[in-house]
């Protein structure tokens, strides 16, 4: 399934992917994504405890600009 | 008092306005886009739930389009100063509100030429034409007012789109007027930059303004600054809304703008429209009975006219007509309300004008209170004089 986070960068995004993926029943929310060294920094992320992979295909399909995949933080 | 200065700002708010300001304050007192807590990401989704809001009610693309602004005319800034370059020619109205005149005649000192297009109130061909006529080979850009603040002159801002797109030409619009009034319809006509005042005609707070536009990406920005996304990198971010909003945002504004524009769907923005278009024309029936005033427009109706009327007394500076109406408990704005260019037009550069719009929430009895006051300083202004 890959990592859980799908990173979008923006709080907008984030949420209207989140908006979009919730009509589609999948679950997730919206998180503040952990600093790596493919990110610039900082961003929101969608958290996807299922099925990540077809999340992000809904998100790509919508046009949801992706930004890549990343693990939670530590600990979960 | 009887408050006729809605084209300045509506008031009062609607309840649910001050009550959406109220509870921001308490219950959304994070910054938002910020951080991952629960009331940062709580203060993110009030904000990303009036972007939606916007979007609908504009008929944007979507959430992302929206821009928060201090006001219009930071948006009507960031337009034409992130796209408009040496070399390049803007059309604009002779109506236009400093907002628009202002920025433009600060990018000519930097070489951005522009044409004023004439408006032919009541004759919408002919302002199409005048428009036309107006574009040149280096023309980059079409802004204008929907609706002038001082004389409600509305234009055919549907046309002059088709037009612009005729030759390729974006198009963006001083809402400042006519949102939550005037349908604006981005996807049906097809407008590219919308700057919107949210204290006005969507009955927000004042310090909220949005631009809405699908190519915020296209517009060199202005401000640049903490977006809360990509922090590392020293360039602002490309993608909207962050792009065009760098720092803390205005967060209780936004939530009331929520509220305003939800009070506005609710209504319905032709229902309101309506009601001050007959309001106004029973002003103007009154006015246009007394001798001493002047007018300088027809009777307003919707198809040529946002609800916003300006006289005069004759022999009396506008100011001084609008002291004595205060005096009286009507506040009006006199003067040249921020457009001396709408002024030119109508030859009131040298007195301005009395200034008179009301709002959802103006009664039939203020508007004969306000005519009733109106004789009382026009039998003040005719008795002996030392």
């Amino acid at each position: 399934m890959g990592k859980p986070l799908i990173v979008v960068g923006s709080v907008t995004f984030a949420m209207k992917g989140r908006n979009l993926l919730e009509k589609r029943g999948i679950q997730c929310s919206v998180e503040r994504i952990p600093r790596s060294a493919e990110n610039h920094g900082c961003g929101y992320g969608i958290y996807v405890p299922g099925d990540p992979d077809a999340a992000e295909r809904v998100l790509r399909l919508a046009g949801i600009p992706l930004l890549g995949r990343e693990k939670r933080g530590v600990g979960r | 008092m009887i408050y006729l200065d809605n084209a300045a700002t509506t008031y009062p708010k609607p309840a649910s306005v001050r009550r959406a300001v109220a509870d921001a304050l308490v219950r959304y007192g994070a910054n938002p886009g910020r951080a991952g807590h629960s009331m940062s990401l709580a203060a993110s989704e009030e904000i990303f739930r009036c972007r939606s809001a916007a979007a609908d009610f504009f008929h944007a693309p979507g959430p992302e389009c929206v821009a928060f602004t201090l006001n219009c005319t930071n948006a009507v800034n960031y337009v034409l100063k992130g796209l408009l370059k040496p070399g390049d020619h803007v059309v604009i109205s002779c109506l236009e509100h400093n907002a628009v005149y202002r920025p433009v005649h600060a990018l000519a000192r930097r070489g951005v030429e522009f044409t004023e297009a004439r408006v032919f109130p009541g004759d919408n061909d002919r302002t199409v034409d005048a428009f036309r006529q107006a574009i040149r080979s280096n023309t980059r850009l079409i802004f204008c007012t929907h609706a002038s603040n001082v004389w409600g002159i509305r234009l055919p801002v549907e046309r002059i789109a088709a037009l612009a797109h005729e030759y390729r030409i974006p198009i963006g619009l001083d809402c400042a007027q006519s949102a939550g009034i005037l349908p604006v319809d981005m996807a049906g006509s097809g407008f590219d930059y919308l700057c919107i005042a949210g204290h006005k005609g969507l009955y927000g707070p004042m310090g909220t303004g949005m631009l809405i536009t699908p190519n915020g990406a296209g517009l060199e920005t202005v401000i640049q600054g903490g977006t809360g996304t990509e922090s590392a990198l020293a360039e602002q971010p490309a993608g909207m809304p962050e792009r065009l909003e760098s720092g803390t945002q205005n967060m209780p504004g936004i939530a009331g703008l929520r509220a305003g524009i939800e009070f506005v769907r609710r209504r319905g923005p032709q229902v309101i429209a309506r009601h001050e278009t007959a309001l106004l024309r029973r002003i103007y029936r009154g006015l246009s009975s007394l001798p001493g005033i002047v007018l300088y427009t027809p009777e307003p109706d919707l198809r040529h006219f946002a609800p916003v009327l300006s006289f005069n007394v004759a022999g009396l500076p506008s100011e001084t007509a609008a002291r004595g109406l205060n005096e009286q408990g009507v506040a009006v704005r006199a003067g040249l309300h921020c457009a001396p260019t709408a002024h030119r037009f109508m030859g009131t550069l040298e007195t301005g004008a009395v200034r008179v719009c009301p709002s959802a929430f103006t009664t039939e009895a203020d508007a004969d209170g306000f005519l009733r006051a109106v004789k009382r300083l026009l039998r003040k202004n005719s008795g002996p004089k030392d």
